[in-house]
């Protein structure tokens, strides 16, 4: 599938009813992507709020859209940060420049104590906003390829 | 139009204003003083306070879901009764990072979820039970709800919706710009 992306830089150049067209096209990809990244994550872990289990699984893929290209995952098992996940998820956006998956960090024993973080994975890098001195030893050792320090939600 | 706008909305703006009482990260953890990340969302300086020359129009921006789909989408209900939920937005945000705020939003979503658990009981009906019109008042249920992680972020949505509201004006799907 190809992104037909759009931008608000674009919006100004753009007559009513091309905006229109375009920005449902991008709804669509939004919803698209929403779903394979939920099913991509069922893989690793058990997403909040199955029915007849624990409301507190490993994941809640968001379901808002601001038209911005963006589809964001609440993260509450560091294991869905290591790299095969992150890889699976990425080659999700291989045909879709411009977008990204955010991965935010909320586990459920430091909703309060934790300052947000996350990762943004794009086509073709990763912004690594992780406080990695935050983590159980095991997860701080976590790296990305062709991965950058910056903001989460740039 | 927007003359008389500024000083009622600021005014309604005031309900949701700063708090200097905000926590911060105690000694002894990483980063001893700095706003935990419940305060960080209410920075001044951070983005839910842009200017409002920085807030983009988004004419099919939906803003937040009341009860959000990751609550309700994977659960029995009616297809009707989902449509209700899906349908129940808040409308285009000023600051879409406040709807991406994740301990506040995961909390929000714990708490719909059970609060919606017991609109169940409290009615006596499984999920396949509960009608459209049942789903509109738990829809109200929640914005109006005084559980206080529930009202805080609903306060929070209404004030972005408010801050777009300024901008491109309340009256027009999802804010018009200058059009008609």
């Amino acid at each position: 599938m190809k992104s037909k992306l759009i931008t608000r830089d674009d919006m100004e150049s753009m007559t009513p009813s091309d905006y229109d067209r375009r920005q449902s096209e991008q709804y669509e990809v939004f919803e698209d992507l929403r779903n394979r990244v939920d099913k991509v994550l069922e893989r690793f872990g058990r997403p909040d709020f199955l029915p007849d289990q624990p409301a507190e699984g490993d994941y809640s893929v968001h379901g808002d859209y601001s038209e911005y290209p963006q589809v964001v995952v609440f993260v509450h098992n560091l294991a869905l940060l290591r790299q095969p996940v992150v890889s699976a998820l990425q080659h999700l956006l291989k045909e879709l420049p411009g977008w990204q998956i955010d991965l935010m960090i909320g586990l459920w024993d430091h909703l309060k104590d934790w300052p947000n973080m996350g990762i943004s994975i794009r086509t073709n890098e990763i912004v690594d906003d992780l406080q990695r001195q935050y983590f159980p030893k095991e997860f701080q050792g976590l790296a990305y390829e062709g991965a950058r320090r910056g903001s989460v939600l740039d | 139009m927007r003359s008389g706008a500024p000083s009622l909305v600021l005014s309604a703006l005031r309900k949701y204003g700063y708090n200097p009482e905000e926590p911060r990260v105690p000694k002894g953890n990483p980063g001893p003083g700095q706003w935990t990340r419940v305060a960080a969302e209410d920075d001044p300086e951070k983005a839910s306070d842009a200017p409002e020359s920085d807030i983009p129009y988004q004419r099919y921006g939906r803003g937040h879901h009341w009860v959000p789909r990751t609550v309700f989408e994977k659960r029995k209900f009616l297809k009707q009764t989902k449509s209700v939920f899906e349908n129940a937005t808040s409308g285009p945000l000023a600051d879409r990072k406040v709807n991406y705020n994740s301990e506040e939003h995961i909390e929000y979503n714990k708490a719909v979820s059970g609060l919606l658990d017991d609109y169940l009981k409290k009615n006596k009906i499984t999920e396949q039970q509960m009608t459209p019109a049942q789903a509109e008042e738990f829809v109200q249920e929640v914005k109006t709800s005084n559980v206080p992680v529930i009202r805080n972020f609903v306060a929070k949505i209404n004030r972005e919706v408010l801050r777009y509201g300024w901008r491109y004006g309340p009256w027009r799907r999802g804010g018009g710009g200058d059009e008609e």
